[in-house]
């Protein structure tokens, strides 16, 4: 019987041909969606190389304040380590785990290409504050302030890139913002951690470089502070109230605001997942006018079948066999368009394009492949229902 | 996967296409049998207490005016209807009780179809079509199929076109393809409903000879639908009907 559907639909090919270019489409766009799920997934998937549970941002602005900072930051950070609950306390720049900001930062081994990562200057608390992992070397600590070159920390990442096959710790880097080497600052790795996703769950693993501030003596005057706090599990609002009212006892006329890491990470989440929602919504919005169009020429392809539909029963089909004869044909032009879909799909894991792993690859074409067969199921069933209820001797009267 | 859909029957027994059997005994017993057609407004009599029998080895002609209910007749005689009140019996028994798929089942074994606008699937080539009954038979294999659907068409000699399509065959040979398709299952009643009426009376004559040789060399129980009086009284026995009843 698969033969006689294949002879059918070979012999109905030109009416045939819409049908399977539909689902080729509808395959294609499904297979877009699907890789993006799963890309969405596998980055959901991957740690973010830190400890954010139970960790406060504190955004301090200065306003202005032109009397000597680092005095008062000291104190401050004195008197916010002595408060009830707080576990420890860390300066930071800017570029904080789930923030939007970032420090582009060209890192340079030797005369080894340049290298565009991320950077994060901090001191001594940022690591175990934040426990993250350590693979080689150590965190940031008071040994480095005799150091004749600054410390830094390199990520897995960074490490991947700049020194591939030998070893990091001790190497010498130069780092900055500027592409021209001269104007480089020089750093020795201390240390290596692992991958480190401060760009939130969907962020992927990239280059970072860790370096060591301290809080010097002269009086530099800055916009604004950042400060992590790890506070005591449990620890609400009460004990945020009371690091703000902190700042303020402290500070004078600087403001702050402050927020969880948990908390910035859920918006951060939010703010990524909106897009791809957005394309995820276009995405099915297509597909169900793809679905309403397939349902209504298979529909009409049955309609335009009724004779033939009395005429089979006439000849010893049952209801049920002519509903699973209409789902078996729909489903052998599913495979007639899937095949070549799964063809072009493959190519792109073959192609190694996006650089994205073939794993990716793979459940987005399994997500497709399995979405358009259980679709076209779907809206070949009521047509093909319709047909069973067909009565024989009133569809052979209708040609 | 083979037979997907040929679940159906279940049995591959074919009775013999001669005229061996009791020639006497009735194949089809129609009793009391009345059709009505019911809608929100109007109910319609199509057929009104018709008692008839068909006898096996008879060549009955069904005749009557556009609208008279004849091929409701065959359409309930083939198993393709219910009747609103009555009984029809098959080899003596009732068939009210049966399932879709024992109707389905007696249809393909029992039952061959020809009609005027002969009803080929014109996506498919002439063996293709004759072929179609023998589907729904899950015990056939391919090639027997194949080699009984060739041995149909040499019947009704159209075995040189088995790889025609029926848009490329005149009007008499589409008509004796859809003949082969009925013979093809081996079955012991043919219900013809006017296969000449498409047909000028050349070929109308052809097709009627062909029916005519099936009903005495084979012993197939025919009964046919016409509107041609020259053709019905070629045939063992008119019956004739008006609005619904048979009057003779």
């Amino acid at each position: 019987m698969i033969q006689h559907l294949i002879t059918l639909i070979w012999n109905r090919k030109r009416a045939n041909g819409l049908l399977i270019t539909e689902l080729f489409l509808s395959f294609l766009v499904l297979f877009g969606l699907g890789t993006l799920v799963a890309v969405v997934g596998l980055a959901m998937r991957q740690p973010p190389g830190f400890a954010y549970e139970d960790v406060w941002e504190l955004r301090l602005t200065t306003n202005n304040d032109q009397l000597p900072q680092n005095p008062t930051l000291r104190r401050l950070l004195a008197q916010l380590r002595a408060v009830p609950g707080v576990e420890g306390v860390s300066r930071s720049s800017f570029s904080t785990p789930f923030t939007l900001y970032n420090m582009q930062s060209n890192v340079r081994a030797g005369n080894g290409p340049i290298l565009e990562g991320n950077e994060v200057q901090t001191d001594d608390h940022f690591g175990p504050l934040l426990r993250m992992e350590l693979l080689e070397g150590r965190w940031f600590d008071p040994r480095d302030d005799a150091s004749l070159v600054p410390p830094v920390i390199i990520n897995r990442e960074m490490r991947e890139a700049l020194f591939p096959n030998g070893p990091a710790l001790g190497q010498l880097v130069r780092a900055n913002h500027s592409s021209n080497p001269k104007e480089m600052n020089e750093g020795r790795v201390v240390g290596v951690t692992g991958s480190y996703r401060s760009g939130g769950d969907l962020g992927a693993p990239s280059p970072f470089i860790f370096v060591r501030t301290v809080l010097p003596d002269s009086n530099v005057t800055m916009f604004s502070h950042t400060l992590l706090v790890r506070v005591r599990p449990g620890s609400g609002a009460a004990l945020e109230e009371q690091l703000v009212k902190t700042v303020a006892a402290v500070t004078k006329t600087w403001s702050t605001s402050a927020i969880s890491l948990t908390d910035s990470r859920a918006a951060g989440l939010q703010t990524a997942l909106a897009p791809i929602l957005a394309v995820g919504l276009v995405c099915a919005f297509l597909f169900l006018n793809v679905a309403l169009g397939l349902f209504g020429a298979l529909w009409q392809a049955i309609s335009q079948r009724r004779a033939e539909i009395g005429l089979r029963r006439a000849v010893g089909a049952t209801g049920p066999g002519i509903s699973r004869q209409f789902v078996a044909e729909t489903l052998v032009i599913t495979t007639l368009a899937v095949g070549p879909g799964v063809l072009l799909a493959a190519q792109f894991p073959l192609l190694g394009a996006f650089g994205l792993p073939v794993s990716v690859y793979a459940v987005g074409i399994g997500l497709a492949v399995l979405l358009v067969y259980a679709f076209a199921t779907v809206c070949a069933m009521q047509p093909s229902w319709q047909a069973a209820g067909i009565r024989p001797a009133v569809a052979l009267r209708e040609e | 996967m083979e037979n997907l859909l040929a679940s159906t029957i279940d049995t591959n027994s074919q009775p013999p296409l001669n005229g061996a059997t009791a020639a006497t005994a009735p194949v089809l017993q129609l009793t009391n049998i009345e059709k009505v057609y019911q809608t929100a407004t109007i109910e319609t009599v199509a057929l009104n207490r018709v008692n008839l029998t068909i006898n096996r080895g008879e060549f009955v002609s069904i005749m009557g005016p556009s609208g008279c209910g004849k091929s409701t007749l065959l359409s309930l005689m083939g198993l393709l209807d219910e009747p609103t009140s009555g009984t029809i019996e098959v080899d003596g028994r009732p068939v009210q009780s049966y399932s879709d798929k024992e109707l389905a089942g007696l249809r393909n074994l029992k039952i061959g179809f020809v009609f005027q606008s002969y009803h080929l699937i014109n996506d498919l080539s002439v063996l293709d079509n004759v072929e179609l009954p023998l589907l729904y038979r899950p015990k056939l294999s391919g090639r027997e199929r194949r080699q009984r659907a060739v041995a149909a068409l040499d019947k009704v000699g159209l075995s040189a076109r088995t790889g025609h399509f029926p848009s490329q065959l005149s009007g008499g040979q589409r008509q004796r393809v859809a003949i082969a398709r009925a013979l093809v299952g081996g079955p012991e009643i043919i219900l013809a409903d006017e296969p000449t009426g498409n047909l000028d009376s050349v070929m109308g004559e052809e097709i009627m000879d062909l029916l005519l040789g099936l009903n005495k060399t084979e012993g197939v129980t025919i009964v046919m639908v016409t509107h041609d009086i020259q053709q019905a009284m070629k045939t063992g026995r008119v019956v004739r009907f008006f609005d619904g009843s048979q009057v003779g």
